[in-house]
């Protein structure tokens, strides 16, 4: 099973993919850093960068932006106390608590350790699971494959938006925009209201760019006037304070808790490799669930290192779980996974249960990109904390102009096509009118990756037997579509905890 | 208010899918769902969604019809105004090239979203001609892109 491991340290063993692996963390770090930059943003725009590489360093160099992400969005929330990313609003609760008592570095330094050894078990499930989960995959036959990508988007939908029926009609909308082109069985065009360029389709990428960075970019500038920087500023001493790291004694704390660090890193694994619950939703059940564990809860939320280990070991782990499915299915779990699929598809690599089969190197890649990731992200953390804590004062009217500037040449690189300019801007209204209402992104580009692969097990799934029952009476299949009736009801009720858990710690409602 | 109005806009989408997919026609046989069922299937789905999702938000709070201009304009002004920006940038690319537009576009947008009293013209220059020069001659030179030139350097 680890032979799949030391392929990959074979592949990325090589200057030039360390570099670049290097650069996605630094940067992933950063972009965490600044509030109002998502990970998802900063994935989705290293991707263009990495069109020249070669697959396994292209993956490799995009894992390295998320892992570096996942644990970047804790310099702000432990010394700000606001959240540079959704994915580290449990980590305010307890970090900045403690930062606030005078000991910044010891929340700093429990805060690293925690995000990479909640990559690190990641990966490890990873390792064990994927290649057993896509042999399981191997046997599905079209009934089964349509049924789990409609349990996918169903979770995705339940999990992610404000009620369940906007989130499936987001998740409908993304099936709706896939539709857009030649159908995939007989090739005859549809929706493309005469456009030739619209015949392939409208790009994944664009709409990815589109609905995530774009669509986030209007919303910082419709708040521009309101959030000018005034309450970072009445925070702006504990930037330019000295303090020591406690590089030792954080790695002391957070192994005296392995039973939370393990139980933190197991769900957020499970929830990353969950089709649509990311790193947003991990950090909040990882913080309840060691509160609930504990055996003093009350001690939660003054600053102890509980909670710090929770929700860092819990975000961070979601790397890793996120990829289970992504690597073993062709289902991404997150939108991270939806840009690692679409960059295999660029580089002509054909995701799905074969992967492992056709390419051991790059899901070899993959797993060990995610550990040298997380090794980087510990010395990048730990060197240049001081610098990044910084960059937060990025001002908006800076980063709003030339991150759009990015958003355009990603996109236009991909095609070399205008047109695709506008589709850009289209896709990016959508995406803030969406947000605006409510409704989430992830299930609408699930959406989108998904459709096509839906339609087509579908329908030779029909061309096999005409008979539609079929998807109700094979086992599998009919497991599929009760889980998503449980799922939905489940997911009614979480989202309420969690909506009430949010309110409480004076959460941020983005999703991510 | 907006909220169904996103909803109404489902709505329709679903309508226009259903009746546009009503020509798609493929003369290969292709058992019971041609090119025309999922988009049909997909349609029916978001049409029955958006109702319910409509009664839900119209049953939970009354609405409110008030809607004052100003307001409207002061929210969005900055939304509409990158957006125009936008379109006049994509447009005019093709016509006068990549780079020019580029820049052009980085420092209008700079400038307009800053705060009056502290436009640093020498630091927005600086950023603007490293942003975009340094993605240009990045792209050009490692992945051997082609940026629309434009009538300039033609």
């Amino acid at each position: 099973m680890f032979d799949l491991l030391t392929l990959g340290f074979e592949q990325i063993m090589s200057v030039n993919i360390l570099i670049s692996l290097f650069i996605g963390v630094l940067a992933g770090v950063i972009a965490g850093a600044i509030p109002g930059f998502t990970i998802t943003m900063a994935v989705v725009l290293a991707l263009p960068f990495t069109f020249g590489m070669l697959p396994a360093q292209g993956v490799a160099t995009i894992l390295g932006v998320s892992v570096g992400g996942l644990s970047g969005g804790l310099i702000t929330a432990a010394l700000l106390g606001i959240p540079g990313t959704p994915s580290a609003v449990a980590t305010t609760f307890d970090a900045y608590p403690m930062v606030k008592n005078g000991y910044p570095g010891r929340a700093l330094s429990i805060g690293i350790w925690s995000s990479f050894f909640g990559s690190i078990i990641s990966m490890v499930i990873l390792v064990a699971l994927a290649p057993q989960i896509a042999a399981l995959a191997m046997k599905l036959g079209p009934w089964e494959y349509f049924s789990l990508i409609a349990f996918s988007i169903t979770i995705i939908a339940g999990l992610t938006g404000e009620s369940v029926e906007k989130g499936l009609l987001a998740g409908l909308f993304g099936l709706a925009i896939a539709n857009v082109g030649m159908d995939p069985m007989t090739g005859v065009p549809r929706f493309t209201f005469g456009f030739y360029n619209l015949q392939a389709g409208v790009p994944f990428l664009t709409v990815l760019i589109g609905m995530f960075a774009i669509s986030r970019l209007f919303e910082e500038i419709e708040s521009h006037n309101i959030h000018s920087n005034s309450d970072l500023k009445s925070k702006s001493e504990m930037i330019n304070k000295k303090f020591d790291i406690d590089l030792l004694k954080g790695l002391k704390i957070t192994l005296s808790q392995p039973i939370n660090l393990l139980r933190s890193s197991f769900i957020g694994t499970f929830i990353g490799a969950v089709p649509g619950a990311g790193a947003s939703i991990s950090n909040i059940l990882a913080y309840d669930q060691a509160k609930k564990g504990s055996k003093h809860p009350e001690k939660f939320g003054t600053g102890i290192a509980d909670g710090v280990v929770a929700s860092e070991s819990g975000n961070n782990a979601t790397a890793g779980g996120g990829m289970i499915t992504t690597i073993a299915l062709g289902i991404p779990g997150d939108a991270v996974g939806a840009v690692i699929l679409s960059a295999l598809m660029i580089h002509g690599v054909t995701p799905g249960p074969l992967l492992i089969q056709n390419n051991p190197d790059i899901v070899g890649s993959i797993f060990a990109s995610i550990m040298v990731a997380s090794v980087f992200m510990l010395l990048i953390q730990f060197v240049g904390l001081r610098f990044f804590i910084k960059i937060v004062n990025i001002p908006n009217y800076i980063l709003v102009p030339v991150v759009l500037t990015l958003c355009v040449i990603g996109t236009y690189l991909l095609n070399n096509r205008i047109s695709d300019l506008y589709i850009l801007l289209v896709m990016g209204l959508f995406g803030y009118i969406l947000v605006k209402y409510k409704y989430p992104l992830t299930p609408a580009i699930l959406g989108v990756i998904l459709g096509p692969m839906a339609e087509s097990n579908l329908r030779r799934a029909l061309i096999i037997d005409p008979d539609s029952m079929l998807f109700f009476t094979r086992p599998i299949s009919l497991s599929f579509i009760v889980l998503s009736v449980l799922l939905i009801i489940f997911s009614v009720r979480q989202n309420k905890k969690i909506s009430r858990l949010k309110t409480t710690g004076g959460g941020n409602e983005d999703n991510e | 208010m907006g909220d169904i109005v996103v909803s109404i806009f489902f709505i329709l989408l679903s309508v226009f899918m259903y009746i546009s997919s009503l020509g798609f026609k493929s003369g290969l046989t292709t058992g019971s769902v041609g090119p025309d069922g999922f988009p049909k299937i997909i349609a029916g789905a978001i049409f029955i969604l958006a109702v319910i999702n409509m009664i839900k938000i119209m049953r939970k709070r009354k609405i409110t019809f008030a809607f004052s201009k100003e307001k409207f304009i002061e929210k969005y002004k900055a939304v509409f105004t990158i957006l125009l920006m936008f379109i006049i940038y994509v447009f005019s690319m093709q016509y006068i090239g990549f780079l020019i537009t580029t820049i052009l576009f980085m420092f209008s947008t700079q400038w307009y979203l800053s705060d009056r009293s502290k436009k640093n013209i020498p630091k927005m220059v600086i950023l603007t001609l490293f942003v975009s020069l340094g993605a240009y001659f990045f792209f050009t030179s490692y992945l051997t892109v082609v940026f629309p030139p434009g009538i300039f350097f033609e």
